[in-house]
């Protein structure tokens, strides 16, 4: 699964420290994630849409999909 | 140029490594009182109360189990996995290196007691080298 999570943390100016206090997290699952290592749960997902204010279709993409495939 | 992981920790990193701390602390001095005494062979641990001082590494070692517990109950989702990761190598290890003592000893090498030490603590080595590996943060912001 991809995401637009570096793109959307970058464009607020936020360190992934700073994405990581909002999420309740450690930075290591912030980096995880943005890197594609890991893939966040659900409960989770929903949460980083909160914070970004925007839809989790909007935030994850099927590998063979998305705004750059 | 590769840009450079900022250092700060997010606020559940401290708290998090604040409470580990606090929780491995005691076992691991234990551990390390209870290791000295047996090897100088102190206040009886070599003599009369050698059972004694023998049995008295299972409080740190369940120490160390409400450690690990209380560790993976606090951990976010992505540590608990890489957490249980890491336990399933060091548990492993330590399981590959007791059998292997078992088989020294019964061919009558090396010294009990220390092959037994050497397997704790390089399987916990092993178990923080895993977990270490598995957590690692990466950048891979393309190169400018």
């Amino acid at each position: 699964m991809r995401n637009r999570l570096r793109e959307l943390r970058a464009a607020r100016r936020w360190s992934q420290a700073d994405l990581a206090d909002r999420l309740d997290v450690s930075r290591q699952t912030v980096n995880a994630i943005e890197t594609g290592r890991y893939d966040p749960s659900l409960p989770l997902a929903f949460k980083m849409s909160a914070v970004f204010e925007d839809r989790i279709e909007n935030l994850f993409f099927p590998s063979d999909t998305g705004p750059e495939a | 140029m590769r840009r450079s992981l900022e250092k700060r920790a997010s606020q559940s990193d401290k708290i998090r490594s604040r409470a580990q701390l606090w929780d491995w602390l005691p076992a691991i001095a234990g551990l390390v009182m209870l290791s000295v005494i047996s090897e100088l062979g102190a206040f009886g641990s070599d003599d009369s109360l050698k059972l004694f001082w023998s049995l008295l590494n299972l409080a740190p070692g369940l120490w160390i189990v409400r450690a690990v517990v209380r560790s993976l109950r606090r951990a976010d989702e992505y540590q608990r996995v890489a957490q249980l990761e890491a336990l399933a190598i060091g548990f492993g290890t330590l399981i590959m290196a007791i059998y292997t003592t078992g088989l020294l000893q019964a061919g009558g090498v090396g010294h009990l007691r220390q092959m037994v030490q050497i397997s704790f603590i390089a399987s916990m080595l092993i178990w923080i080298a895993a977990l270490m590996f598995k957590t690692t943060r990466i950048d891979e912001e393309p190169a400018t």
